[in-house]
């Protein structure tokens, strides 16, 4: 298992050479976002089984798309968007969205952990918990870095719709996190 | 709009974690890529079992994809020699994983020995790049005839050793005197060749660089047989050029280079031996090399002139625009099944892609083009200007670059569509 520590700057030789249509720069690409499409993809998805199917056909998508790419958006907008649509593609396949759990999961049966790991782990099943839009809207503003205008490029969305989805995604998993802790607290409560 | 980020649970969502790959995943896609590679050659390539075999950019443009993720690769493997890791990718290629692991633990005990290392990416570039020349150079029909008429083993020596020669040493000096055995003795490409090969090395010198492997791989894309059989023009793309090199700080470097086509004029001799005696290609950098190389000023002149007129490119036939123009038209009337029959190749294909973007092109312009690489010669590059909308697919992509091919009924079709020239 690998973290996502922050989103890499896009080396200027990879913005410039998607610009030109240049597909060489097909295995840079890869070497760039990989970890950061497969975070987002697995947390859209949210099937291991799947990931890698749904990674190659994001990775066959970019590689055709590269010689059309005319850079009227920017380089990550485009491949964050291939991304995303071919998670929705997938969900809509699978015909389900929510794949993993409620707020309500007993994270509290998992002894001895430590607290920074059951708080990912709360993290991860709060966000679980989210529509896909929302997650996708999270992940892309406060996680990756991207602004409202390219976020809603990546969506497809207006540009206003970006903030009203990201208060919903925030608000959810806070309650979530607060329900959570709280179900978790009484959970590992000792004998008075 | 950056301020409204809540930084916080953004660094709580990137500590999630995210599952690795596993082994089988990379080989799948460069699986993948070879497949789509492949296909991009299209099934119209036994059209061309002639000796007129048309240069296919798309082709070309999928190759270096290709090329492009394969050298990647490489520096990823450059990577894990000077031990810096690449979790989940570079191991997860069961084929390179062991080579791989080998070359940590040898770099752990070469405790930065420049030379080693180099020696040991220079392994590893040998059979990338003999990986890659077996999915490049595979059987085409211009390659076939160039092998039976005997030209291809000498077009061949002529590019591997022109760039074996810029490597310093009895290695690169071998391969700069090998060349000799494949020009013609009283053509002007002999003096020429090595000037440039003087010239390259210079600057590499001066860049502080010590080139230490070469390759190339070659494609021949056309090969014009006259009716003796004594001469003959082969066109051929050398794809990809790799080259290592010590560099003072960085130690060792690999690089590739794609290089324009080549036009090879040759000869057969007396003896039935084939030998070129020109070599035309478009390189704007080709005269600084030379003059760098100590060439005299005439020679650089003639090849100024040459250079000149290559860069003059194609004049726009009327009715080439006009075909263009036609066939806007029509994609502006939604009829996407008549405006597919102006493209060559598979038409449903094109008018499926129409009719999914339903583009509105406004056109403002369609000029000639100079291209980068020489066209055929019944084929001309037009750069339409035009603003467009799509009413399908938002993010679209209008290509700026069009070639348009004359078909032997004197029609023009569009052959292929690129956003750069």
């Amino acid at each position: 298992m690998e973290t996502l520590d922050k989103p890499a700057d896009v080396p200027d030789s990879v913005v410039a050479a998607v610009e030109r249509g240049d597909p060489a720069v097909f295995g840079e690409i890869v070497a760039t976002y990989d970890l950061r499409l497969r975070s987002l993809t697995y947390r859209l998805i949210g099937a291991d089984q799947s990931l890698q199917d749904v990674m190659q056909e994001i990775y066959m998508a970019v590689f055709r798309g590269l010689p059309g790419f005319r850079g009227e958006s920017g380089v990550a907008t485009w491949i964050y968007r291939v991304a995303y649509t071919t998670c929705l593609h997938y969900l809509k396949g699978q015909q389900r969205q929510v794949p993993v759990a409620d707020c309500s999961e007993d994270l509290s049966e998992s002894p001895d952990h430590a607290p920074q790991v059951v708080l990912r782990l709360d993290l991860a099943t709060a966000l679980a918990a989210l529509p896909v839009e929302l997650r996708a809207v999270v992940l892309l503003v406060d996680r990756d870095g991207f602004d409202y205008r390219s976020a809603a490029a990546v969506l497809g969305v207006p540009v206003g719709t970006i903030g009203s989805r990201l208060s919903s995604a925030r608000a959810r998993l806070r309650h979530c996190l607060v329900e959570s802790t709280a179900h978790g607290e009484k959970g590992n409560g000792r004998p008075a | 709009m950056d301020d409204q980020r809540d930084t916080e649970l953004g660094r709580a969502l990137a500590e999630l974690e995210t599952p690795a790959y596993d082994d089988a995943f990379w080989p799948g896609i460069w699986a993948q890529l070879i497949a789509e590679s492949k296909q991009a050659l299209g099934p119209d390539d036994g059209e061309h079992a002639t000796a007129d075999v048309k240069p296919r950019r798309r082709r070309r443009r999928w190759r270096v994809a290709f090329a492009g993720a394969l050298v990647v690769l490489l520096a990823l493997v450059g990577a894990a020699v000077t031990a810096v890791a690449v979790p989940g990718f570079a191991q997860s290629v069961p084929f390179l994983g062991r080579q791989i692991r080998e070359l940590e633990r040898e770099n752990r005990q070469l405790k930065g020995d420049a030379q080693r290392v180099a020696a040991q990416q220079q392994t590893l570039l040998g059979k990338f790049a003999g990986a890659y020349q077996a999915a490049f150079e595979e059987q085409t029909p211009a390659t076939a005839l160039a092998e039976s008429t005997g030209l291809w083993p000498v077009v061949h020596s002529y590019f591997t050793d022109l760039a074996q020669a810029q490597v310093v040493g009895t290695k690169g000096d071998n391969a700069a005197s090998a060349l000799d055995d494949v020009i013609a003795l009283d053509s002007a490409l002999r003096d020429r060749v090595h000037f440039l090969i003087a010239g390259l090395r210079a600057r590499q010198a001066g860049l502080g660089q010590v080139p230490t492997a070469a390759t190339t791989v070659i494609r021949a894309y056309s090969v014009d047989l006259d009716d003796a059989g004594r001469h003959a023009t082969v066109v051929v793309w050398p794809g990809l050029t790799f080259l290592t090199w010590v560099a003072p700080r960085n130690g060792p470097q690999t690089a590739n280079f794609s290089l324009p086509y080549h036009t090879l004029s040759l000869g057969k001799s007396d003896d039935g031996q084939w030998m070129i005696d020109d070599d035309v290609y478009a390189d704007s950098q080709l005269t600084a090399l030379l003059r760098e190389g100590g060439a005299p000023a005439a020679l650089v002149a003639d090849v100024e002139r040459q250079q000149a007129q290559l860069a003059q490119g194609t004049p726009a036939p009327e009715a080439a625009v006009a075909t263009l123009r036609d066939t806007f038209d029509l994609i502006n009337h939604g009829d996407y099944d008549a405006a597919s029959r102006s493209f060559v190749g598979n038409q449903t294909d094109v008018a499926a892609s129409l009719r999914k973007q339903a583009p509105s092109i406004d056109v403002r312009s369609i000029a000639s083009a100079r291209p980068i690489d020489p066209l055929p010669p019944d084929s001309v590059l037009l750069q339409v200007q035009a603003h467009v909308q799509f009413a399908g697919d938002p993010l679209a992509g209008f290509p700026t670059y069009w070639v348009m091919q004359k078909q032997s009924d004197g029609s023009w079709m569009v052959s292929e569509t690129l956003s750069s020239p």
